[in-house]
């Protein structure tokens, strides 16, 4: 495995918006996490990326592991070594994760200079080829404009161009196509699968969109209210879903076969980090609720299908 | 949990800074409010016999040239000083408000001659608009006040016109125009009461600045006439004897200088209870 | 079932003219025209920048058209006065995208929702009374009544936008992309919620969105827009005929793993509303582009009784085969 996260708890003050997360992925593959805001799944990203302290949380608990290597106790000075480097982030939204001021091209050259050690000129060529690579049409001319200058799609091309230019192994994309228009969108979609496979990289895809998690994931992992409840091969989760959230998740999406008035949504409301309930985090909301899930938080068990399920009333075969 | 209402002022109050400031300025107005009962001497009590005395148990800030008890006058004088800075900067927000509230809403030509005419004001120096009413009035503290309110206009009329102007966007107020809300409502309702803490809060660092240029001006004697007292004009009848009793003009000016060191540390301390610097800043 | 609403060749203008810029004029929406039936719910898909949320606003006259007429249960909107038009707002409400910033930040849950009633001069019997009912009615707790904004999640702060648009009894109500920052579960309560409240009310929704599996879900009847022009009216269960509908159909990602298919990737990019091309604005984009398409506009043409397309050459091999459900998707071939 290239990274495997263990029983990671994270924590702002109090709260643990993130407890007891465990997953693991391998090069070639694409995992997907989804869940909906609070679930807890982009502090999961910031995490791997050792980023957390930046916005006041830490980890109090479990271990990442990348590539036989502890992130957790890691300081920052070893940390800058992977991040950018081995691991890349690549975020939600292009406007900003570009700086104004400068040229695109050189922000490209950054990572190339910064972790594979190569000269200006060196970095250009490699930033050229894989602006190519991200089919970006002349890519020349545009290493020379701004931000700007840019459309929101050829922006975030230019973001994940950043992201590769320091030949990560791992790619964490956090919501890469929520800013952006659905046939924009599929071109991204498009672009980062075709990437993955061919360089034989690691992706944790970060999503609410259970259509994009349906058509690029190989197994995909469903968080609500900061824990994984359900993780398993993309097929299992779509087809044969044990959680009940995650059966209720995929029933909330309007699809081609459904007529008006057949969606069926979720009673209730996400509960607040807060305030959350006793036992089972989705008890409030959970048609089958029993006894001990008002009392037991249930732990994630898996199956010999590798289809892990985190709920007291499924059956694990 | 925030919340909106939540008294800025008390809430100011709860830190270090803002407690200090507060509680002196409270001393400061409660002095002011009550100068007459507080005063140990009538301030215009002239006595010859004890002219130009240091501070001692019977006068505990000394006395002036006059014989005439400084204590006594500082309070008054902070009466003064208080009155008119704070008259002066009420009229300034409150004509900003309207003014600038009408031309960020309205936008257009009264946007357009409103603001030349206000930052026509602006490029003035404060002391030359007061020279040029005192020209037009006569001496005294009307012309005083309207010196400083029109010397801070422009500032009130374009923080409250850029706040209109921003707010205006805002979906909310698309929202009350599509109920059917006419102006009236959209201002008064919305708009105003949205674009006000900003303002309260440069109006109290404003007054800081009032008070130094009351103060300014009463040195040069285009305030408050004597006997009248008002730390400017104590400060500025305080220079002939400034080596032989110093503390005529230095106890005023230290005054002067805490009042204004206390109105900005308060009003630093509003602006963290209100988190409102970052719209100050766009401003 | 006679039209609440007909839109009639409408077209809006922005002019950009800086003191040392050269004039610019902005074509947001052009030549729009469209019929709105009572009961009716009518989607309207498009990019961002196609001019959808243009011509919410062009509907409900909160911006003025520069041609064309919108007719709202057969009074001209142009032609009233400033007081009509805001006693005929109480008919017409428009549901936000952003219920974050939709609600003053200073109002309580009770003000927002009494906010219509005093600004349309109304006395309430009971305004106590007519708050709990509104908060019933989207199905919020009625605890909320003095809660701000900020206390509140998104999905209740559009269950919020709903009921203070519904407070006045409109017969129309545009929704300018309501789910659109919400989760998934939250859209799904908030659609459902939508769907309810129409049955119940008999109302006419406009639904303007950038989701199309979301519209055709919702959805009677859609409207496809492209840079500012209707380029197809659809009923939501048939075939796309024009082009860039089909795009659209196949750049939304069908939650189902086995369907898995290459998307179809679209090359080029929307061209900009300063500077329209002179024939069809997909045409540098579109897999079918011929001569005809670069230089002569399309206009919508009928391809079944309830169905028009802007296009010269419509997809009708597949309107022939027929199926509503694809079983085997197909590619259009990238040039």
């Amino acid at each position: 495995m290239l990274l495997t996260v263990e029983k990671l708890e994270i924590a702002f003050g109090v709260f643990s918006p993130v407890d007891d997360v465990t997953f693991s992925i391998d090069r070639g593959e694409i995992l997907g996490i989804v869940g909906e805001s609070g679930s807890g799944k982009s502090l999961t990203a910031t995490a791997i990326m050792g980023l957390l302290s930046r916005i006041g949380g830490q980890i109090v608990a479990g271990r990442i592991c990348f590539d036989g290597a502890e992130l957790v106790a890691l300081p920052e000075r070893q940390l800058r070594r992977y991040r950018g480097g081995r691991i890349a982030l690549i975020t939600q939204n292009p406007m900003t994760s570009l700086d104004a001021m400068m040229r695109v091209g050189p922000q490209i050259d950054q990572a190339a200079r910064l972790h594979l050690g190569l000269d200006r000129c060196a970095a250009r060529t490699r930033s050229l080829e894989l602006m190519a690579d991200l089919r970006i049409p002349d890519p020349a001319l545009v290493y020379g404009l701004y931000p700007h200058q840019l459309s929101g799609g050829m922006k975030q091309r230019i973001v994940i161009a950043m992201a590769l230019a320091g030949d990560p192994e791992l790619l964490v994309a956090d919501e890469p196509t929520t800013a952006l228009d659905v046939t924009v969108q599929a071109q991204i979609i498009q672009i980062l699968v075709e990437l993955v496979k061919r360089r034989g990289l690691a992706m944790i895809l970060i999503t609410h969109d259970m259509g994009v998690v349906a058509q690029t994931c190989d197994r995909v992992a469903v968080m609500y209210c900061g824990r994984v409840i359900e993780q398993a091969q993309v097929n299992a989760i779509f087809e044969d879903a044990r959680h009940p959230y995650t059966q209720a998740l995929i029933r909330c999406i309007p699809r081609r076969t459904m007529t008006r008035g057949s969606m069926q949504p979720i009673p209730g409301m996400v509960p607040n980090v807060a305030d959350q309930p006793i036992g089972c985090r989705y008890n409030p909301r959970c048609p089958r609720v029993a006894d001990n899930c008002l009392t037991e938080i249930p732990g994630l068990r898996i199956d010999t299908g590798d289809h892990g399920v985190a709920c007291h009333m499924a059956d694990v075969a | 949990m925030r919340t909106v209402r939540a008294m800025p002022i008390l809430k100011a109050m709860t830190s270090v800074k803002g407690s200090v400031a507060g509680f002196y300025l409270l001393f400061l107005i409660g002095s002011a409010l009550f100068a007459p009962w507080l005063s140990p001497y009538p301030y215009d009590q002239q006595d010859l016999t004890i002219m130009n005395q240091p501070p001692s148990l019977t006068h505990l800030m000394g006395t002036d040239e006059f014989g005439r008890d400084v204590l006594s006058r500082m309070i008054t004088g902070a009466r003064t000083s208080l009155s008119v800075s704070v008259t002066a900067i009420g009229v300034s927000v409150l004509s900003g408000l309207i003014l600038g509230a009408a031309c960020g809403y309205f936008g257009g030509v009264l946007d357009r001659t409103v603001m030349i005419a206000v930052d026509l004001t602006w490029s003035f120096p404060e002391i030359l608009i007061a020279l040029m009413l005192v020209a037009i009035i006569g001496p005294g503290l009307q012309g005083v006040v309207l010196a400083i309110a029109i010397a801070y206009l422009a500032q009130f009329t374009r923080l409250t016109r850029t706040q209109v102007m921003v707010l205006k966007g805002e979906t909310f107020i698309e929202a009350t125009v599509n109920l059917g809300a006419g102006h009236t409502h959209i201002l008064f309702a919305h708009l105003l009461p949205n674009a006000l803490a900003p303002v309260l809060v440069a109006a109290m660092l404003a007054t800081g600045d009032a008070i130094i240029l009351e103060a300014t001006l009463g040195f040069f004697g285009l305030g408050a006439q004597p006997p009248t007292p008002s730390w400017g004009a104590m400060m500025s009848s305080g220079t002939a004897q400034l080596f032989i009793a110093p503390w005529v003009i230095l106890l005023p000016g230290l005054a002067v200088a805490l009042t204004v060191i206390f109105l900005n540390l308060f009003g630093d301390a509003i602006i963290t209870a209100l988190d409102i610097r970052t719209k100050l800043r766009e401003a | 079932m006679s039209d609440l609403l007909v839109v009639d060749h409408l077209s809006r203008r922005f002019t950009n003219a800086g003191l040392f810029q050269k004039r610019q004029v902005f074509h947001a929406v052009s030549d729009v025209s469209f019929t709105l039936a009572r009961g009716q719910i009518v989607g309207v898909v498009g990019e961002s920048g196609c001019g959808k949320s243009t011509l919410a606003r062009l509907v409900l006259r909160l911006i003025q058209s520069s041609e064309g007429s919108v007719q709202f249960d057969g009074l001209d909107m142009a032609t009233l006065s400033r007081r009509d038009l805001r006693r005929l707002r109480q008919r017409m409400q428009l549901v936000f995208q952003d219920p974050y910033s939709a609600i003053d930040p200073r109002y309580r849950v009770r003000d927002a929702l009494l906010e219509p009633f005093k600004v349309q001069g109304i006395k309430l019997k009971s305004a106590d009374a007519t708050v709990a009912s509104l908060l019933e009615m989207v199905g919020l707790n009625p605890t909320l009544t003095n809660s701000y904004p900020h206390q509140l999640s998104g999905g209740q702060k559009q269950r919020i936008g709903i009921a203070r648009a519904l407070a006045l009894n409109p017969s129309l109500v545009v929704l300018d992309e309501p789910t659109a920052s919400l989760d998934v579960s939250v859209q799904a309560q908030i659609i459902a919620l939508l769907n309810r409240l129409r049955e119940s009310l008999g109302l006419t929704y406009l639904f303007i969105s950038h989701d199309l599996g979301l519209v055709r879900y919702f959805c009677d009847k859609i409207l496809v827009m492209y840079l500012g022009r209707i380029v197809e009216i659809m009923p939501s269960d048939a075939l796309p005929a024009h082009p860039y509908t089909r795009a659209l159909l196949d750049s939304t990602f069908e939650p189902d793993p086995r369907q898995r298919r290459t998307i179809t990737r679209l090359s080029g990019e929307i061209p900009s509303g300063y500077n329209p091309p002179a024939g069809c604005a997909f045409a540098a984009r579109c897999p079918r582009v011929s001569d005809l398409c670069r230089s002569s506009l399309p206009s919508l043409e009928v391809i079944t009784s309830h169905h028009q397309a802007a296009c010269h050459h419509p997809l009708l091999e597949d309107m022939a085969t027929g199926v509503a459900q694809r079983a085997h998707p197909h590619e259009i071939a990238v040039p």
